[in-house]
C-alpha cells in the first residue's frame, strides 16, 4: 500500500474543522476520517496482477550506442487502470526515462518504450516492473513488483575500428601486387601475365615467356584460407586496469580488430577464452565472425584465479591440428607467465605460429623516470626491476619462437594487425 | 448536450468528489460548532449547558437584585455598598490591573472569584491544583453556611490553606483577604450541575448572601499593556489542536514519499584491481626495509641496459657500456664506471645519497640521448 501526495493535503484541510471547533477530538475525528477514506481507497484499487507484462527482445548493441526496451502491457480486467509503471534495469544499462504512465480501460494494451544506453560491457539485466495503481480517489495505491524477464547484451567497445580501413587498404595491396616481396612457401600462384617495368624481373618465368611473345611475369597472392585462433585470457591478470580500462576489455579491442581483418582476408578466426576453465571456444564462419567474437566475448569479466594454460592448449589443439596462427591476448606477468605458460608453449609452438599480445601499463615508465623523493627513487627502483622481468619475460618467449608484442592499449590492436599483415605478407601464417 | 455535461464531470469526477467531501466536513463542522445565543461558560445569560442563566434567574425570583455588569467601565458605573456581592466569572479575562481595580471599586462589598486562574492569585495564594471530585465533598468547616452541605461535580480547582469543602489537595472555598472569595468548583454553578446535590444551595449562599449582586463578566480590551498575560491566554484556542492537524500532515508526506516505485537498481561489479598496485607495494617495501642496495642495483641495471641498447654496445658488460658512454660524452670513465657498474660500486648509506645515485643516473642517460 501506498498514499498519495493528495493524503497529507487532504489531513492539512482538517485545520477548516479545527478552526471551527477548537478542540483536540476535532483533530482525531480528522485523522480518523482521513484514515478511513484512504483505506477504502486502497480496497478499492485495482490490483497489479490484473496486468499481462510481456517484453520484446532487444538485438545486441554495441557499447555506448543507444536502444529501447518494449513492454506491451494488457488490462486483463475490465475496470479502469490508472498508475504509474516503471521498467528497473541495472544502472550501466542506462534506462534513465523509464518511468511510464499508465492509463488503460478494460481490455485495453499499450507499448511502453524505454530508451537504454549501454555504459557497460556484457549482458545487462531487468530488475522487474514496479506498477503502481491508483484507487478511484487518488488517495491511495497499491503497488507490485512484476517479473518481466529481459537482458540486453552490450557488446565490448570496438574502439580500433578505425583502423580497419587502413589495414584493409594494406590487404588489397597485397592482394593485387604481382609478387609478393619475399617468395617464401606460403605465397600461391595466382596467374601469368605481362611483364611491366618495375615488376620484380626475379618474378618473370621464363618458360612461359619462352612460349609467349612477350615477357610474362608470375603473379601471386596471399595465402587464404588460413587459421586464426584467438586465445583471451581472462585470469586474474587480465583484471588489472591500466587507466580506466581493465586488461581484458583492451585485448577484446585487439581481438575484434583481428577477427575483422582475417575474416576479411579469408583467414578463419576461431575464439578460445577462459582461466581455470575454457569459457568460450567457438568456430567462425566468413562474414560473420566479427559480430559472434564480439558476441561471444561480451559477457566475459576476469575472475580472480590462474589461468590454466594446459587446458587452453588443450582446447586450441581441439579446435583442429592444421597449422595456425595462435594469438595469445595474455599480459606479460612473468611469474604467471613463466609458471603456467612456458610449459605448455612448446606443445603449441610445434604445431603453430604462435604471437603473444600484451598490454604495457604506460604507468610503469613514468614511475620509473619520477626520481624526486626517497619514496619515489625506492618506487622506480621497483617499477625498473618490474620492468627488466618483463624484458627477460620476453625474452624468454622468443627464444622459444614467439612473437611479443608489449603496448599501451592504445596501439596495442594496430600494432597486431600490423603484424598479421606482414606475417600475411611474408608467407609465414 | 448532456453527453458533453457528462464527459466533463467524468474527467473532473476525482476532484468534484474531493470538492464534496470537503464541503460536507466544513458544513458538518459549522453546524455542530455554532449553538445560537450565547456560549461563554458560566454566563448569566448562557442557557447552554455550561452557562449558568439558571441562577442567575434563581436568584432573582429571590429577590436578588442581580446587576450584570459586562466590562470594567459598566462595572464601576454601578454602586458597591455594603451588602453587595461581586461575583467574577470568565475570570481568565481579569489581569492584575482589572483584578485590582474590581477591588478598588468593590472595597465595600464581597468579591467572589469563581475558578480563579493561577497566574491571577500569585499574590494571595499559592497557585491552585486541579483535582477530580470522586463523589461529594461536604463543607465540613467552621463556616455555618457551608458546615452541613455537600457538593458534587467532577472537577475543580483546590486551594492551598484552611477553607471549607477540604479535599486531599486543598479546600474549594477560601477566604484569602478580607472580602474576598474564591471558588474552586465553578462547574457545580453551570446549569446542568446545579441541581445536583446540595450545589444550588451552595450557590444560593456563596452569593446570594447579600441584597444586592453584581455579576461582573470581565473584558480582555480592559488590560492594559502591563499585564502579563501568558501565552496560552492570548492565543486563540485553534492553535494547538492545529499544530496537531500540521503534524499529522508532516507524517502523511513522510508516508507519501516513503516508499519507492521498486527495489534500489543494483549493478553486479566486477573485480579490477590497478595494474601498478604490486609494483607500488613493492616500492614501499624496500623503502620500509630500507634496502638502498637492491634499489640501486635495480636502477644501475635499468640504466646500464638501457645506455647498452642506445649504443648498440651488443653486450650488457658494464666495461663495454662504460667504454661506449665515455666516448660519446668524453666524462671521466672512472666516474662512469662507479656510476654505471651495478655490483662492483658500494651502495648508497643514506637515502640522500640514493636519490642522489638515481639523478645521476638520469643525467646520464639523458646526455647520451642528446649527445
Amino acid at each position: 500500500m501506498t498514499i498519495t501526495g493528495r493524503v497529507p493535503l487532504l489531513v492539512l484541510l482538517g485545520l477548516v474543522p479545527v478552526v471551527l471547533r477548537p478542540q483536540a477530538s476535532t483533530v482525531w475525528m480528522w485523522a480518523g476520517l482521513v484514515t478511513l477514506a484512504v483505506l477504502l481507497d486502497w480496497w478499492s484499487a485495482p490490483s497489479p496482477t490484473a496486468l499481462a507484462v510481456t517484453r520484446t527482445p532487444t538485438s545486441p548493441v554495441r557499447l555506448g550506442e543507444p536502444t529501447s526496451t518494449t513492454l506491451l502491457v494488457r488490462n486483463t480486467s475490465r475496470r479502469r487502470v490508472d498508475g504509474l509503471a516503471r521498467d528497473a534495469w541495472q544502472p550501466t544499462a542506462g534506462a534513465t526515462e523509464n518511468r511510464h504512465r499508465l492509463r488503460l480501460r478494460g481490455d485495453d494494451r499499450v507499448l511502453l518504450t524505454t530508451p537504454l544506453l549501454p555504459s557497460r560491457r556484457g549482458d545487462l539485466h531487468t530488475l522487474g516492473l514496479t506498477v503502481r495503481l491508483r484507487g478511484p480517489l487518488g488517495l491511495a495505491c497499491r503497488q507490485q513488483s512484476l517479473e518481466v524477464p529481459g537482458t540486453l547484451r552490450s557488446l565490448p567497445a570496438f574502439d580500433s575500428r578505425k583502423h580497419l580501413p587502413a589495414r584493409l587498404a594494406r590487404l588489397r595491396e597485397l592482394d593485387g601486387r604481382s609478387a609478393v616481396r619475399v617468395r617464401g612457401q606460403g605465397t600461391e600462384f595466382d596467374s601469368l601475365r605481362d611483364y611491366v617495368r618495375g615488376d620484380d624481373v626475379r618474378s618473370i618465368d621464363w618458360r612461359a615467356s619462352a612460349r609467349s611473345r612477350n615477357v610474362v611475369v608470375r603473379t601471386w597472392q596471399p595465402e587464404r584460407d588460413r587459421r586464426v585462433v584467438l586465445v583471451v585470457d581472462t585470469s586474474r591478470t587480465s583484471a588489472g586496469r591500466v587507466g580506466d580500462v581493465p586488461r581484458l576489455d583492451s585485448a577484446m579491442d585487439a581481438a575484434q580488430l583481428l577477427a575483422a581483418l582475417s575474416a576479411r582476408a579469408g583467414d578463419r578466426v576461431d575464439l578460445v577464452a577462459g582461466d581455470r576453465r575454457v569459457r568460450v571456444r567457438l568456430r567462425t564462419t566468413g562474414s560473420r565472425t566479427p559480430t559472434e567474437v564480439a558476441e561471444a566475448l561480451a559477457d566475459l569479466d576476469p575472475e580472480i584465479v590462474e589461468a590454466d594454460w594446459r587446458g587452453l592448449a588443450a582446447a586450441v589443439t581441439q579446435l583442429g591440428r592444421r597449422r595456425a596462427l595462435v594469438v595469445l591476448l595474455t599480459p606479460l606477468e612473468p611469474s604467471a607467465v613463466e609458471e603456467g605458460l612456458l610449459p605448455v608453449l612448446p606443445v603449441l609452438t610445434r604445431h603453430h605460429r604462435v604471437v603473444v599480445a600484451s598490454v604495457k601499463d604506460p604507468t610503469l615508465g613514468e614511475l620509473a623516470a619520477t626520481r624526486g623523493t626517497a619514496e619515489e627513487v625506492y618506487t622506480a627502483a621497483a617499477a625498473e626491476q618490474v620492468s627488466a622481468r618483463r624484458e627477460r619475460t620476453a625474452q624468454l618467449l622468443r627464444r622459444l619462437g614467439v612473437d611479443v608484442l608489449d603496448e599501451d592499449s592504445e596501439r596495442l590492436p594496430a600494432v597486431l594487425a600490423d603484424h598479421y599483415l606482414v606475417l600475411k605478407a611474408t608467407g609465414r601464417l | 448536450m448532456s453527453s458533453g455535461l457528462r464527459v466533463r464531470v467524468r474527467r473532473h469526477r476525482t476532484a468534484l468528489i474531493l470538492t464534496a467531501f470537503v464541503l460536507a466536513v466544513v458544513a458538518i463542522s459549522v453546524v455542530a460548532g455554532q449553538r445560537p445565543g450565547n456560549t461563554v461558560p458560566l454566563d448569566p445569560e448562557n442557557a447552554g449547558p455550561d452557562g449558568a442563566r439558571a441562577l442567575a434567574r434563581v436568584l432573582e425570583r429571590h429577590d436578588v437584585d442581580v446587576t450584570v455588569a459586562r466590562g470594567a467601565a459598566a462595572l464601576e458605573s454601578q454602586s458597591v455598598t455594603e451588602g453587595t456581592t461581586v461575583v467574577v466569572t470568565s475570570t481568565e479575562q481579569l489581569g492584575e490591573s482589572t483584578l485590582s481595580r474590581l477591588r478598588d471599586h468593590a472595597s465595600a462589598g464581597d468579591v467572589v472569584l469563581v475558578d480563579p486562574p493561577g497566574w491571577l492569585t500569585t499574590s494571595l495564594t499559592t497557585p491552585p491544583t486541579r483535582v477530580r471530585i470522586p463523589q461529594h465533598v461536604s463543607g465540613a468547616c467552621a463556616d455555618p453556611e457551608f458546615s452541613d452541605l455537600a457538593i458534587r461535580t467532577e472537577e475543580a480547582l483546590a486551594f492551598d490553606g484552611p477553607g471549607c469543602f477540604g479535599h486531599t489537595e486543598g479546600s474549594l472555598l477560601v477566604s484569602p483577604a478580607a472580602g474576598l472569595t474564591l471558588w474552586g468548583a465553578g462547574q457545580a454553578l453551570s446549569n446542568e450541575q446545579v441541581v445536583r446535590a446540595d450545589n444550588a444551595a451552595v450557590a444560593l449562599r456563596l452569593v446570594g448572601g447579600g441584597s444586592a449582586l453584581v455579576w461582573y463578566v470581565p473584558d480582555a480590551r480592559d488590560l492594559t499593556a502591563g499585564d502579563a498575560l501568558p501565552l496560552s491566554e492570548t492565543l486563540p484556542d485553534w492553535i494547538l489542536p492545529g499544530l496537531w492537524v500540521l503534524a499529522l500532515s508532516g507524517l502523511a508526506l513522510v508516508g507519501w514519499r516513503i516508499r519507492r516505485l521498486g527495489a534500489l537498481a543494483v549493478e553486479p561489479i566486477p573485480v579490477v584491481v590497478k595494474a601498478v598496485e604490486t609494483t607500488l607495494a613493492r616500492g614501499r617495501l624496500y623503502q620500509r626495509a630500507g634496502d638502498r642496495g637492491h634499489a640501486a642495483v635495480a636502477l644501475r641495471t635499468a640504466s646500464l641496459h638501457r645506455l647498452a641498447r642506445r649504443l648498440r654496445t651488443g653486450s650488457h658488460d658494464p666495461e663495454d657500456v662504460v667504454a661506449a658512454v665515455v666516448a660519446l660524452t668524453g666524462r671521466e670513465s672512472g666516474d662512469v664506471g662507479r656510476l654505471l657498474s651495478p655490483h662492483s660500486a658500494a651502495p648508497p648509506r643514506t637515502d640522500r645519497e640514493l636519490i642522489h645515485l638515481a639523478g645521476q643516473l638520469a643525467t646520464l642517460e639523458e646526455e647520451v640521448r642528446h649527445a
